[in-house]
């Protein structure tokens, strides 16, 4: 017997509506269903982040989260981040400070860093370290991925 | 730019490729260490399209062989068909439509096991009780001697011998992205498509293709983009075997992605090692022999291409490398066990024999009452003794070790760190200052040659293509960068494309840090080739006598950002993209005297390169807390010389990148069986890896000796930053700690472990 539920959610800005599995995961429907493949699945336990997407504001784990959990939600993944033309700050910082190798953990980064600058950009090095503690990157050392944010952080251009 | 495609979420990974007509596999995996295998039930579900068991597959592939010198070999099957030989290994395949229904219906297959006595560790697998593979008489996979008794004379004579046993743990490379294959079968051209997330295409083209029994050109194997390697994707796994066979039995594509349970489990361990070694020293401090013995723990299979001897004959052939010693012997043996296969693992057999042959030389500097940097130090190659062969017969082609040492010192202000640990000992602090110098085996060809080839089309787009394949490294940037500096045009007309089989030249991959020292070279000999022809060309637009001869043409013409013109005459160009036109079509004006000039724009270039030697030298000063074994990484200082840096960002990011994995190696990674052969760290809350706030500011540098055995002057830079860590900050602990930390011998240094210490009496 297979459950389903109805659900109606907002991904980046366009309405999407849907009958899911009840035990589809938020991550399986961004990749298999909107072919949003951008969102990568590193363990599947909650453990890497490689899977986090913003539901309203909120920096979470896709892999850890139903579809149907989130009627009405808003979510945003790494696609939603820059226009065609234009990236994201946070993904131009990315890119100067050479904080990506393999780019697998790229977008779980990027999502959890726009969190944290969406909250404040009162930020110095020591409390990024902390932040993106959730997240695992097995190529860089981090220390790129940390001087991005703070370079984002510092110019403010976030808010 | 491929950096760009990554942080806009447009990667192409394994698990993104088109999949919409694929069915999904989902793999039964043995829950015991070791068992033989009874009945197979399907579960009774309409929604199971098939079951394939190792029995079942016997009928389609051929039993599978790793040979290489030293290796005893045996029959290997991607299913296991008789007996079940470590948790997790793949006793049967089912297809389903979704991947959610194939691992419902993979939990319902009933396999009947019969559990045997497992063999979890060295000594029981010396002891050979149990033997695993039916096909050998003792659970030796690899076992290679050379110059035994060489030594013996010179260690009887010795003022001192220091002798001591160490062990390093099983590891997991754990590349973040997991493993995935997708496999077609086209019945109109018999035609496999195998797309895989690997370091070694044309590898798994050859296997597959004795495996499977078809030609190699019935097979393209390709790989996607590819998140993470670091040498765990650098082997043959079961799972590229049983998908294209069973995408050709069932007429249907299949895909298979790998979960971190399978990874952890299944995927690939590797480093677990005992080292037995011994080092005669006069009463000067001069290394005059040395003698080692490497155990390695294997795992239950041989795995191709490699084979089971690939972390112990590596260390073995490449220890105490740095140091200068007459005479030196050694024994690399590996032994099969009920725990999953070995394969490579960033700082393959040299993570694990650099840190037991630095810890040695500081419990020689103990004996010897010296300071460990000046025993260091004395026994370094100095730059002027190279070339150098060592007692083990390799060839040093440059280097400067004693110098890279010194620089480390000097950046980590050493008589100061000295100076201050006095202090700190004063107050009962426990501070410790560690050393680590090695030099580091890069550019390995075992696999014979490597191929880059460039195709420039008429529009002047220029493509390159590799045998290599980056998993990360930048390949894409750099060598994009090296073939338009050598032709002398923009990067943004060169395309960098590795991983597929069929357009690519046929090579061993990316593993050992090889890429920049092989291809790299290739690339740069094949882009000269061109742009020799690019000038001759341009000459006979340009030059009013008409053809210059190829010898002549880089004296009399010159291209620079994509304008080709004569030397004496700056004012007459004409454009690289006229010339790339005019190789390929005539137009009215022009034609190419073809008797002189052939027609088109291609070079390929194949070549086994020779073995370079890189070095690094690691300084770091630690505090352990006396209370709760709490370590905290004050100082962590490496100088690495690859030799010539072609892209200084990349060469930085692999330092301390690679340094960031070894300090997970050294304080965290430990894959734990328990004595029945389970496997206690499945999840990545029971194997740790380092996050943000583990990890210290690494302070790095480089010296520049160019290898003079690459035309290009690169060595090797992807590995040092990782074998550098678990050897400095076990000296550094070990110094903390005094006199209880001349016991110190094992990894990882763990709170657990310092504590242990600590409380010794």
């Amino acid at each position: 017997m297979t459950y389903t539920s109805s659900i109606g959610i907002r991904v980046n800005g366009e309405v999407v509506e849907r009958e899911v599995e009840d035990r589809l995961t938020l991550a399986d429907f961004l990749r298999n269903e909107l072919r949003l493949t951008g969102t990568h699945l590193g363990c599947e336990q909650g453990s890497c982040g490689a899977c986090t997407v913003l539901v309203d504001g909120s920096a979470i784990r896709s892999c850890l989260t139903f579809a149907s959990q989130l009627n009405g939600a808003e979510v945003t993944t790494v696609e939603g981040l820059a226009s065609e033309e234009d990236l994201h700050p946070l993904q131009s910082a990315f890119l100067r400070n050479d904080a990506l190798q393999c780019g697998f953990c790229t977008p779980g980064f990027l999502l959890t860093a726009a969190e944290i600058l969406s909250e404040t950009n009162d930020l110095d090095e020591g409390t990024i370290r902390e932040a993106i503690s959730g997240n695992i990157c097995r190529c860089t050392g981090y220390q790129g991925i940390i001087d991005a944010i703070v370079e984002v952080a510092r110019s403010g251009s976030e808010r | 730019m491929k950096a760009e495609e990554f942080v806009r979420g447009q990667g192409r990974y394994l698990a993104d490729l088109p999949d919409q007509d694929c069915l999904h596999v989902a793999f039964v995996r043995s829950p015991h260490a070791h068992a033989k295998i009874g009945e197979i039930r399907a579960p009774k579900s309409s929604a199971l399209i098939t079951m394939c068991t190792g029995v079942d597959l016997l009928a389609d592939i051929n039993p599978f062989r790793v040979v290489a010198p030293g290796h005893l070999d045996y029959e290997w099957y991607p299913l296991a068909h008789d007996r079940a030989l470590f948790v997790g290994e793949p006793v049967a395949a089912v297809v389903a439509k979704t991947p959610y229904i194939a691992e419902d219906l993979a939990a319902e297959v009933e396999v009947e096991y019969d559990p045997l006595e497992a063999v979890t560790n060295l000594d029981e697998s010396m002891a050979g009780e149990t033997v695993l593979h039916a096909q050998l008489e003792n659970n030796i996979l690899f076992n290679l001697s050379v110059n035994e008794g060489a030594t013996t004379d010179t260690f009887a004579a010795a003022h001192l011998v220091v002798e001591q046993e160490f062990e390093y743990p099983r590891q997991n490379a754990l590349p973040l992205e997991t493993r995935g294959v997708l496999a077609r079968f086209d019945p109109r051209d018999q035609r496999y498509t195998v797309f895989t997330s690997t370091q070694i295409p044309h590898l798994i083209r050859s296997a597959l293709s004795q495996i499977l029994n078809v030609n190699e050109d019935a097979i393209r194997v390709i790989k996607p983009d590819v998140g993470g390697g670091f040498g765990l994707k650098g082997q043959l796994f079961p799972e590229e075997v049983v998908l294209p066979a069973l995408a050709r039995k069932l007429g249907h594509p299949l895909k298979w992605i790998e979960d971190r349970r399978e990874s952890l489990i299944a995927g690939g361990h590797a480093h677990e090692e005992r080292l037995h070694l011994s080092a005669a020293f006069d009463a000067d401090g001069a290394l005059l022999a040395t003698k080692s013995l490497i155990d390695g723990d294997s795992g239950a299979h041989s795995t191709f291409p490699f084979g089971a001897g690939l972390d112990p004959l590596t260390g073995a052939l490449n220890i105490f490398g740095a140091y200068r010693h007459k005479t030196a012997e050694f024994t690399a043996r590996a032994f099969a066990s009920n725990k999953a296969p070995a394969v490579s693992y960033r700082g393959v057999g040299q993570i694990q024999s650099v840190f037991a042959v630095e810890r040695l030389m500081d419990i020689a500097a103990d004996r010897l009452k010296m300071d460990p940097a000046e025993l260091r130090k004395r026994n370094l190659y100095t730059k002027s003794e190279f070339p150098v062969t060592s007692p083990g017969g390799n060839e040093f082609d440059t280097g400067a070790y004693r110098e890279t040492l010194e620089i480390a010192l000097d950046r980590a202000d050493y008589q100061g760190l000295r100076r201050e640990q006095e202090t700190a000992r004063r107050e009962g602090r426990l501070y410790g200052i560690g050393l680590a110098t090695f030099n580091e085996v890069s550019g390995v060809s075992i696999f014979g040659y490597d191929g880059a080839s460039i195709r420039i089309d008429p529009d002047g787009q220029v493509k390159a293509f590799l045998s290599t394949g980056s998993s990360g490294q930048g390949h894409e940037k750099v060598y994009g960068r090296l073939v338009a500096e050598a032709i002398g045009i923009s990067p943004e007309l060169v395309q960098v494309l590795e991983g597929d089989t069929d357009f690519c030249p046929v090579g061993a991959g990316t593993y050992a840090s090889r890429s920049m020292v092989t291809t790299g070279n290739l690339l740069e000999s094949a882009a000269r080739e061109l742009r020799d022809k690019i000038l001759m060309i341009g000459g006979l637009l340009l030059s009013p006598d008409g053809l210059i001869p190829l010898e002549h043409v880089n004296n009399e013409l010159l291209i620079a950002d994509g304008v080709i013109s004569l030397v004496r005459d700056p004012t007459a160009t004409v454009t690289f993209e006229a010339v790339a036109q005019l190789a390929h079509m005539k137009d009215f004006n022009f034609s190419l005297p073809q008797e002189l000039v052939q027609a088109g724009l291609e070079s390929t270039h194949y070549e086994q390169h020779k073995t370079v030697y890189s070095n690094s030298s690691a300084v770091a000063a630690v505090e352990i807390d006396p209370e709760t074994a709490q370590l905290s990484i004050r100082r962590c200082v490496i100088i690495g010389d690859c030799g010539r840096i072609f892209d200084p960002p990349t060469v930085d990011a692999q330092l301390v990148g690679g340094a960031a994995m070894g300090l997970g190696c050294a304080l965290f990674e430990h894959l734990r069986y328990d004595d029945n052969g389970q496997i206690l760290t499945a999840s990545l809350m029971d194997y740790l890896v380092p996050v943000s706030t583990d990890i210290p500011q690494f302070e790095i540098g480089h010296l520049e000796t160019p290898s003079t055995f690459s035309a290009n002057g690169t060595k090797g830079m992807g590995e040092g930053g990782t074998m550098a860590i678990p050897a400095v900050l076990a000296n550094a602990v070990a110094d903390a700690l005094m006199e209880k930390g001349l016991l110190l011998n094992k990894i990882p240094l763990s709170e657990e472990y310092i504590f242990q210490l600590l409380r010794t009496v």
